[in-house]
């Protein structure tokens, strides 16, 4: 594994196409990924909330149910005791037997009533039945019944009463048709029957259902908060008159948790539930399951094509710059011949000088021999040999100069001065700059290090920029070449003409392939030379203004540390 | 006939001078000049036949060749090149040169094409 990551990044730091490939890839996959995520997380909220809001509406429905039972409960037994009170002859309220017959009647068709009791005006309760021994008992100081004075009907809530047990009580109120006087039928029902009633919501086994009164005393057991007529152990502010159900997110035992409330009609109780189990955390979970294993799948499909498809193209780049690399260096080697070409041409040129001397010496010496008195021309025949031998040195000369300069290209690095480099290229187009009258200046620094680069290459270049600059001044110019140590390891070599400069908007392309301004240029010249200066560990650049000039400026290390040059 | 006037104009001294007395053996009126403000002098003077490098240092021998035609049309000149360089021959050509010769020239040739040239310049007056 290790070694298959060593690999990996060897190959990477080393081969720019599988450089390039690698960043390809991954750039592409991350941003083709970015789409898919951003709707996986979207549904994923969207989900959330319908599931979310699906829990809510079933939980609200559920305490509905509830609600409606609890109610219907009390109101089916409220008004049946109203039946009875109202339509029952008055001898069944105070005549005990039939008080029992009519407590059995009621209790047989309504469950859960465990006594009834007639309380006269003055709180006395005159009437029983029921387990306990409650008749004579005074009721005179109890809330429900100081209540009684201005309500015809009353719920209680649960309470312990004399019998301790929890109940609570529906009390019926019948006025007596003669002034002011009346009395209350009470029935007291079993807490139990509450508690089976809201039992009937459906919960989890984290979560509790319960009734508590308006102030906040639990009215039946709760698992968490309390037995029935505690008060509730949960700390939540409760709007009293509610109809609707309120459902509301909250912390509870730093969990999110719901807590949903609503209060009975007619009776002093609050429907609450607490939720604290997860039911609509479930399909979220399920959904994501399905959700990652279908991304998985499309970012290995999105990583397939691209991969394939980078690789393709990669391939074709690498194809691309392969042709591009054969195409420039046939065109490096059609610069070279062409500058052999120019460097002949300047060679034949400068031969033909001495060599037509030569002849014109050695005819006059044939003229001489037959015209004249040979003898009586002595020193006349050495003068011309002499004169010949000059010129013999003079093209030995050239063609010892052409002869290094072509050996010097097969040899790739070699120590020498720069000056005299320079002073070598100006040499070969001598010729040239002295038929325009250009004037060349030198402002070499003397002590400059022996340099150890490609001569031929550097010197290819040298040609190539001071031929241009031969090329940009008019009859008579100047053109200055300066050298310079610019710090330890580096030499500047400046080439500085008063020819026409070049235009700004031309400046900027000098180095491309194939661009020219000349009518005979080929546009490789200088495109050839910034690539020779680069691979040579240096720099070249240009400064012109249009009208007073260029400068050329290269940039050379004294020990390029380059790989070997070829 | 009498033998042709001729003015050598070419930047190398010993090549100059060397063609000059050659010519001066075979009985011409020859004289040789390095530069081009040498040679009106002896322009003035009209000699028949210019013998004209190409390349000189103070003027391109095109220019020469265009101000010898101003100075007198009837002058012939004929071109000496270095090298054959088509494009400035066919020019000098064009401009009425006379013929064109490349170095190193053999005198023989030389005599042959100054001969002819002072035929030409006798027809022209």
């Amino acid at each position: 594994m290790f070694n298959f990551i060593k690999q990996f990044i060897t190959k990477l730091t080393e081969d720019r196409y599988f450089y390039l490939k690698f960043r390809l890839i991954l750039f592409n996959t991350f941003f083709a990924i970015i789409p898919l995520m951003i709707v996986v997380t979207i549904t994923y909220f969207w989900i959330y909330e319908i599931v979310h809001d699906e829990f809510k509406n079933n939980l609200r429905w559920q305490m509905e149910e509830t609600r409606h039972s609890l109610e219907f409960f009390i109101s089916e037994r409220k008004s049946a005791l109203k039946f009875i009170v109202s339509s029952y002859p008055q001898e069944y309220f105070s005549d005990e037997k039939k008080f029992f017959q009519l407590f059995s009647n009621f209790k047989r068709e309504f469950e859960g009533i465990i006594d009834m009791g007639i309380i006269n005006s003055n709180g006395i309760q005159t009437l029983y039945v029921g387990p306990y021994q409650l008749k004579g008992k005074d009721y005179s100081q109890t809330e429900w019944f100081k209540e009684m004075t201005l309500k015809s009907d009353y719920v209680t809530d649960v309470f312990l009463g004399y019998r301790k047990i929890p109940h609570f009580s529906i009390i019926i109120k019948k006025e007596m048709p003669s002034g002011g006087d009346f009395w209350l039928l009470r029935v007291s029902i079993n807490m139990d029957i509450l508690q089976k009633l809201i039992s009937n919501l459906e919960i989890g086994s984290q979560d509790d259902v319960f009734l508590i009164n308006k102030q906040l005393i639990l009215q039946t057991n709760s698992k968490y908060f309390g037995n029935a007529l505690e008060p509730l152990k949960l700390n939540i502010i409760i709007e009293r008159e509610s109809d609707r159900i309120k459902i509301y997110d909250v912390e509870l035992n730093k969990k999110q948790a719901y807590i949903a409330y609503t209060s009975i009609r007619e009776t002093p109780w609050i429907l609450l539930t607490t939720i604290c189990s997860k039911p609509y955390a479930k399909i979220p979970t399920f959904f994501t399951k399905e959700v990652t294993m279908i991304s998985l799948l499309s970012i290995a499909i999105i990583f397939f094509v691209i991969t394939t498809s980078i690789n393709n193209l990669v391939n074709r780049v690498r194809k691309a710059d392969h042709e591009r690399e054969i195409a420039i260096a046939n065109a490096e080697h059609a610069d070279k011949l062409a500058s052999i070409g120019r460097l002949a041409a300047g060679v034949a040129h400068e031969i033909n000088n001495p060599l037509a001397i030569i002849n014109e010496k050695a005819g006059l010496m044939k003229d001489l021999l037959e015209y004249g008195d040979p003898s009586q021309n002595k020193e006349k025949f050495l003068q011309l040999v002499s004169s010949i031998q000059d010129s013999v040195t003079r093209c030995k000369t050239i063609t010892h100069r052409l002869l290094s300069f072509s050996k010097r290209i097969d040899k790739a690095r070699e120590e020498f001065n720069i000056n005299e480099a320079i002073q070598e290229v100006v040499g070969f187009i001598e010729k040239e700059i002295h038929n325009k009258g250009i004037n060349i200046v030198y402002e070499f620094q003397e002590d400059l290090p022996k340099i150890t680069t490609d001569k031929g290459q550097l010197q290819q270049v040298l040609l190539n920029i001071i031929n241009n600059a031969v090329d940009a001044v008019d009859i008579g110019g100047t053109i200055e070449i300066m050298t310079r140590l610019s710090d330890k390891n580096h030499i500047k070599i400046s080439i500085k003409d008063n020819g026409h400069g070049i235009p700004k908007d031309k400046l900027k392309h000098i180095f491309e392939p194939f661009y020219t301004t000349k009518k005979k240029g080929t546009g490789l010249g200088l495109y050839i030379s910034y690539g020779i200066i680069k691979k040579l560990g240096g720099d070249i650049t240009v400064q012109s203004e249009e009208g007073k000039g260029t400068i050329f400026t290269i940039e050379i290390p004294v020990y390029p540390e380059v790989e070997e040059i070829k | 006939m009498s033998k042709a006037k001729v003015l050598i104009i070419d930047d190398e001294f010993e090549l100059v001078s060397t063609l000059t007395e050659r010519l001066n053996l075979r009985g011409y009126d020859a004289t040789g000049v390095t530069k081009y403000s040498d040679a009106v002098k002896f322009l003035n003077e009209i000699p028949d036949v210019v013998i004209l490098d190409i390349g000189l240092p103070d003027m391109d021998g095109l220019e020469v060749l265009k101000k010898i035609k101003e100075i007198n049309s009837s002058i012939q000149v004929i071109m000496l090149s270095g090298y054959g360089d088509n494009e400035k021959i066919n020019k000098s050509l064009m401009h009425g040169a006379f013929d064109y010769l490349i170095k190193p020239v053999d005198i023989e040739d030389l005599v042959s094409k100054i001969e002819s040239a002072k035929i030409k310049k006798e027809d022209i007056k």
